[in-house]
């Protein structure tokens, strides 16, 4: 037994102990703490690399009005970025690509004529051959692949996998289908490789391609990134198909941008790209200014070439140019222009909405000439936006323009649809019907057709519409007639057989619908209608196959088996006979529905898509 | 005694280290004394100096004395059943209650204690031996308070069988 003295002196030393390890602890847990937190601020707190940039070092340079532009309108776009992103850690979870080589398929020793060129794809303007996934000659039919390589990665984890160049890409193919009815065959492919520093991208989906008109070579337009920048171009092969079985690529031609769309009128291709300047680097051109050329040598689109409108609301430019068989013939930049163009015979429209004065919604839409070059002819402005190309169109001397009308509630209106005509030469405004559809709705779709403008208004949640059909014989005394509110809306209008209308839409929120409309005196009737069960529609116009003569519609989509009660894709081809709407064949396909093309030849009905080709004798 | 051990208390954490060995001599036996109950002595000299420790280590409220005397049972009890949970053994009563404390004039009625079941003995010698309260009790054996008059009760009826037996 210890004396109470001893005991207080043993408590005493433990009391000094326990301070001393608490101090200890307190002093580790906060120096841990601190250097933990002081890491953490490192990596992950964000920093902006964003804001207005000093330009004082670029006045001297002739892009300076585009640069001060870029930079007004990219300031406000403040990045934030984070030593984690910079350091390269994030890439430890994610990919990066490089191209690969695809080795060609082997020839087939077989020759014969490709025959005249058949246009296979239904065009806007009548003589403007508008790109597609799949051209055809008389004997050959071309359709343009897709498809994500296979490579076998069993035992690899993802970084090893990596390490060794086995990531899956995207790759490209052209393959040549013989057109001899049940004898129909794929003949040969040609693998069309990314150039050297470039890949694919997921949006390669939105490839195409033309066949020339003595069918000898084929233009393949597709999207693509440079590995070492990050930035989107669209790429232009040209491909000699004289002889179907020894395909050749050339080099690609690269222009920058987005590929919105394109056409071919006389051999020579009109390329429409949309630029978007994304945390540009005013030392690197490239990254702020439209480009040109093969990889490697490209050029600068020059200061004169690009035209800067009085209002811009962002940094992207409207990038067209006219490619002929030796490269680039020519090239124009819009700035602060979006994506909806529309071209004509001799014209291309290309809009640019902002928010004008009072924040009322306007588009200005600039006219540019195509021919020998491009000029700017004229601008007109218009209250509201355009939906899409479709909404535009030039006939007999005028511009037609559909155009959502914005809502404003200052003077209690709710969103509409307007008409706007324009002379087209000074596009000066003829005349315009305002705001003439049912409140709160706007344009699903719309389509002319010469003297006639057609558009469907649906306020999309409650799934009912009316189509309108507008006589624009006289620009300045225009009269319309409509449906009145029907079920179901259309997202494609189209001039149909038998002085109808064709609308692709839907029914409701599950079913897909195909309705033709016809005109009385007075109003606008439905004709025939076929509706059902269906999911994962296409939204590009052209998957639809459309054949007035034989009253055919063909369509690719996810559609229910009510007799198995499973889901499938299925090619469906259907007949109007003037009385009804029949399916007049089904094919079960493996392809993605948006892939699939069709057309009718010589009592053959023809379906392509990435994994399917059917040749179906139907005698119509 | 009992003011004489807050007050002691209320010196020492006013800056007065002389107030701590008065502390000690007023409680300090009687944590020893409990904690043999439950480990050797060695280990019940060391648990009951950690009590203090526990004590001093940070400055506490009391609301009086029967709290501050409750919570350096509780922790030497704690500190007695760490050392146990070490060891995973108990050692008999008898023989740590004699070890420091041989000449105890009551030596039949610790003997029977040692004999009952081992919550019956707590629960009773804080109870009658140590004067705290079942309020009290309850805290130092985290148990509810209607469970210490339940152990009270068994245990009583269990010495007195015991007792009877041996007379």
């Amino acid at each position: 037994m210890r004396s109470y003295r001893e005991r207080t002196e043993d408590i005493r030393q433990k009391l000094k102990r326990k301070k001393r390890a608490r101090r200890a602890a307190i002093g580790g847990c906060t120096g841990a703490l601190g250097a933990l937190s002081l890491f953490a601020l490192i990596l992950f707190v964000p920093y902006t690399t964003g804001g207005a940039p000093n330009l004082f070092q670029y006045r001297e340079s002739e892009y300076y009005p585009v640069i001060e532009r870029i930079a007004e309108l990219s300031s406000d776009d403040v990045v934030y970025e984070s030593n984690f992103d910079r350091w390269g850690i994030r890439d430890l979870f994610g990919a990066k690509g490089e191209t690969v080589a695809v080795p060609d398929s082997p020839a087939v020793n077989e020759t014969e004529g490709a025959g005249g060129y058949r246009e296979v794809t239904d065009l806007q303007t009548e003589g403007v051959i508008e790109g597609d996934l799949f051209k055809r000659s008389e004997h050959y039919l071309f359709y343009l692949s897709c498809r994500m390589e296979q490579r076998s990665l069993d035992g690899q984890t993802f970084k090893s996998a990596y390490a060794r160049d086995l990531v899956p890409r995207i790759g490209l193919s052209l393959g040549v289908y013989s057109v001899a009815q049940e004898e129909s065959r794929l003949l040969s492919e040609l693998a069309l490789p990314a150039a050297e520093g470039f890949v694919f991208g997921s949006d390669s989906k939105e490839r195409e391609m033309y066949l020339s008109e003595d069918c000898s070579a084929v233009t393949v337009i597709v999207p693509c990134y440079e590995t070492a920048t990050g930035l989107k171009y669209t790429a232009i092969y040209r491909v000699d198909v004289s002889d179907p079985y020894t395909m050749s690529a050339d080099r690609p031609l690269f222009l920058s941008g987005d590929y919105v769309t394109s056409r071919m009128k006389d051999g020579r291709l009109l390329l429409v790209d949309n630029f978007a300047v994304y945390r540009p680097d005013f030392d690197e051109e490239r990254s702020f200014l439209p480009a040109f050329g093969y990889a490697g040598e490209m050029e600068i689109l020059p200061f004169g070439n690009i035209y800067l409108p009085e209002h811009s609301t962002r940094a992207c430019y409207t990038v067209l140019a006219c490619v002929g068989e030796d490269g680039l013939l020519s090239a124009e930049a819009l700035f602060s222009f979006s994506q909806e163009v529309y071209v004509s015979q001799d014209s291309l429209f290309a809009t640019n909405a902002y928010t004008g004065e009072e924040g009322v919604v306007c588009t200005e839409i600039a006219r540019v000439l195509y021919g020998d070059g491009f000029v700017l002819g004229g601008k007109a402005v218009i209250e509201g936006t355009v939906h899409d190309r479709y909404s535009m169109d030039a006939y007999d001397g005028y511009l037609r323009v559909f155009a959502d009308a914005p809502a404003d509630f200052r003077k209690g209106l709710q969103e509409n649809v307007s008409l706007f005509i324009f002379e087209e030469d000074t596009m000066e405004l003829v005349s315009s019907v305002e705001r003439f559809a049912p409140d709160g709705e706007t344009v699903q779709s719309a389509r002319f057709d010469k003297n006639y403008g057609y558009v469907c208004t649906a306020l999309i949640v409650k799934f009912t519409d009316p189509v309108y059909y507008f006589d624009l014989s006289d620009p300045t005394h225009v009269s319309n007639k409509d449906t009145g509110t029907i079920s179901g809306y259309s997202a494609f209008l189209t001039k149909f057989s038998r002085g109808t209308l064709l609308g692709i839409g839907y029914e409701n929120d599950r079913e897909f619908k195909l309705e033709l409309y016809g005109e009385t005196e007075t109003a606008v009737e439905s004709v025939a209608v076929f509706a059902r069960d269906a999911y994962n529609v296409p939204s590009d116009y052209k998957a639809f196959f459309i054949d007035r003569e034989h009253g055919l519609i063909g369509a690719a989509a996810c559609f229910f088996d009510e007799e198995e009660q499973i889901f499938r894709n299925e090619y469906l081809l259907f007949l109007f006979d003037g009385y009804g709407i029949d399916v007049v064949c089904r094919l079960e396909m493996e392809g993605e529905p948006s892939d699939a093309r069709a057309f009718y030849a010589d009592g053959c009905f023809y379906m392509v898509s990435e994994k399917d080709f059917y040749a179906v004798p139907l005698g119509l | 005694m009992t003011e004489r051990l807050l007050a002691c208390y209320r010196e020492y954490c006013s800056g007065d280290n002389g107030a701590l060995e008065a502390l000690v001599g007023l409680m300090s036996d009687a944590l020893v004394r409990y904690a043999c109950k439950l480990v050797d002595p060695a280990s019940a000299e060391d648990a009951a100096e950690d009590a203090f420790v526990a004590l001093l280590s940070r400055r506490r409220k009391f609301a009086d004395d029967g709290h501050l005397r409750a919570f350096l049972f509780k922790v030497t009890r704690d500190r007695c059943y760490d050392v146990l949970r070490r060891r995973k053994r108990l050692l008999p009563f008898e023989e740590n209650y004699a070890a420091p404390f041989p000449s105890h004039p009551h030596g039949e009625l610790y003997r029977a204690l040692g004999a009952i079941r081992e919550d019956y003995r707590e629960a009773v010698y804080l109870v009658y031996l140590e004067g705290f309260s079942a309020d009290e009790c309850a805290v130092i054996l985290k148990r509810s308070k209607k469970q210490v008059y339940n152990l009270l009760a068994r245990g009583k009826a269990a010495l007195r069988k015991l007792l009877k037996e041996e007379v």
